[in-house]
């Protein structure tokens, strides 16, 4: 059914091309928002805005932020000997939770998945090759440990072994298929730890 | 193990049914096209969490439903108590529960619920296509072994995307040799684990299927071997012959956009005195090796699992007769708890199984009911 509101049909298409929301929820969540405080309404109008007018991407290590370059790459407090790839922002996240790690990250954007028309030209390698130039001296590949992160570690590992830097994978042992961003504190931080030199 | 009950909703024909099972034998009778093979389908369904038939879940749904949901109470031999809840959306994924926790991998169901089942279908394992075959060892194997599961779930999960990069070099959109090359390895890592676990799993049943076909034919010999794309050294394979068996079909590879060689396109030869069955034999001794196949397939997974299988036989109550005569199952009373189906009541009477009880449900379009002896 359609409604006499052009302004309420309009904000239900939007809200139903959100991932996992389809009519009903977009119907449900405007619904809400009519009854809500308009200032909260606001917040949240401007909270959307913000996604896209103050994030950005971090240009050396990819990592999201509103700075440029992210906190992380300008700390004075992070050995900037080691860098350790993820594959997503949201994996940077997990493993600064565990605070065990102290280095620098460099996000690739994904893994590589033909399926998915990902290919080593679609992820954020060749940036990462010319840091490696610099001051790094060691290597984490910490890609999901599943069949396409295990297939980009291998990819990075080839293209890396050559700079004859330390290169480490990080351990199975995280939940088999599962992201890195699901991953429970202690099983990172094990990770982290047990992780072998290749 | 044994299934205590089980109720559908919105299954295939069924609306609603529900149904409790005896330990021993259950008959299930009526016409053809009412739903006896549906109601096994939702059987198996609860122990693999797929269709023996093949069918898609939206095949499933009943076809004025948008939703299906199996449920069904299982003991185990260590009378522990499991409640598999299966509940399918239509266009979602099917949604599994054990014992009210929802479970998200395929290896939490597989392998705990032990079934085997003899169906006409199942003829095509000894005559149809090698998918056939390869269909028959992969369920069997990853019931018995989880590690088997994970690699099989990992190998096709890098032949879809090896044969898509592959395409697309066939296609000339990238041709990027150094991801391939990536896919490749992973490829042979799991491909060769999946070779060399079948190896070994058949020269033991060979030897356990030769014995069991002896009753049927005293004077013939049924070996088992896999026929593989790769060449095996010492009953066993190396990851560089499988390296080297790739390397053979690269002009091909490129030319076709598909990978030639590895476990996805091997093959069971089964022979009697050295004879292909398979394009040979004749419809007696496909009978004999399947029976015999079944029967080796419940006796390997009962010692395999120590746990005893549930079998389910689908208008093959003349087999069931076969099977008594000729074999000796590996546990002490013989079979286990029984499901079948036939399109007559009186299919057991006159033969020797007042010894243990049987149950009678009569199936009527799309209704089952249980009915009085
Ligand atoms: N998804 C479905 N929805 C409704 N009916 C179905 C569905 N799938 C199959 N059927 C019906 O189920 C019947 C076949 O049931 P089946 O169990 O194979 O019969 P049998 O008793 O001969 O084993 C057919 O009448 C078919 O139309
Ligand atoms: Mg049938
Ligand atoms: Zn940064």
């Amino acid at each position: 059914m359609q409604y006499s509101s052009v302004s309420m049909e309009k904000a239900i298409s939007e809200f139903s091309k959100l991932p996992g929301i389809g009519r009903k929820s977009a119907q449900r969540l405007v619904f809400y928002l009519l009854k809500t405080q308009p200032h909260e309404v606001r917040s949240l109008a401007e909270a959307i805005i913000a996604i896209k007018e103050k994030i950005i991407f971090c240009t050396v290590c990819f990592n999201i932020t509103e700075t440029e370059p992210c906190k992380i790459c300008t700390s004075e407090t992070r050995d900037r000997s080691v860098i350790c790839i993820v594959e997503e922002a949201n994996d940077v996240l997990a493993i600064e939770k565990t605070t065990k790690f102290k280095g620098l990250y460099h996000v690739l954007g994904g893994a590589l998945s033909p399926l998915e028309g990902v290919g080593p030209d679609d992820l954020h390698i060749r940036e990462l090759l010319t840091r490696l130039n610099g001051t790094t001296t060691e290597v984490i590949l910490a890609t999901n440990p599943n069949t396409e992160g295990e297939a980009t570690a291998l990819y990075l590992e080839k293209l890396i072994k050559p700079l004859s830097l330390k290169m480490t994978r990080i351990a199975r042992g995280l939940p088999v298929g599962g992201a890195l961003e699901y991953a429970d504190e202690i099983t990172l931080t094990r990770a982290l730890e047990g992780r072998m030199v290749i | 193990m044994i299934i205590k009950n089980i109720s559908l909703l919105n299954y295939r024909n069924y609306e609603t049914a529900e149904v409790n099972f005896s330990q021993n034998i259950n008959l299930i009778y009526g016409l053809n096209a009412h739903g006896k093979t549906n109601f096994l389908e939702a059987i198996f369904l609860l122990c693999l969490s797929r269709s023996f038939r093949q069918s898609k879940n939206s095949e499933l749904l009943n076809k004025e439903a948008n939703t299906f949901t199996i449920n069904g109470t299982f003991i185990k031999d260590n009378e522990s108590e499991k409640k598999i809840v299966v509940h399918y959306i239509r266009d979602g994924k099917k949604e599994i529960s054990i014992n009210k926790k929802k479970i998200n991998s395929h290896s939490k169901i597989i392998g705990h619920f032990p079934i085997v089942i003899m169906a006409p279908d199942e003829f095509r394992i000894t005559s149809g296509g090698p998918s056939e075959r390869r269909r028959f060892l992969d369920i069997l194997l990853s019931q018995v072994s989880l590690t088997y599961l994970a690699d099989l779930q990992e190998y096709n999960r890098i032949l879809k995307q090896r044969n898509m990069l592959l395409k697309n070099i066939r296609d000339s959109k990238f041709a990027d040799e150094a991801s391939l090359e990536v896919w490749t390895e992973g490829l042979i890592k799991a491909g060769s684990r999946i070779i060399n676990f079948r190896l070994k799993f058949i020269q033991s049943f060979s030897k356990i299927l030769n014995s069991i076909f002896k009753r049927f034919e005293k004077n013939g010999d049924t070996q088992l071997t896999i026929e593989s794309t790769i060449q095996q050294k010492n009953e066993e394979m190396t990851e560089d012959s499988f390296r080297d068996a790739l390397l053979s079909f690269r002009k091909k590879e490129r030319i076709l956009g598909t990978t030639y060689v590895g476990p996805h396109r091997d093959d069971l030869l089964f022979t009697i005195d050295g004879m292909d069955v398979r394009k040979y034999g004749s419809r007696g001794q496909h009978k004999s090796l399947l029976i015999s196949l079944k029967i080796a397939e419940y006796n390997y997974l009962y010692q395999q699992k120590e746990e005893q299988p549930l079998l389910l036989l689908d208008d093959c109550y003349s087999e069931l007769d076969e099977m008594r005569e000729k074999s000796a199952f590996e546990s002490v009373q013989g079979l286990g708890q029984i499901i079948l189906t036939s399109p007559r009541k009186n299919i057991l009477e006159n033969k020797d199984y007042s010894h243990r009880d049987v149950n009678y449900y009569f199936v009527k379009q799309g209704t089952i009911e249980q009915i009085e002896n």
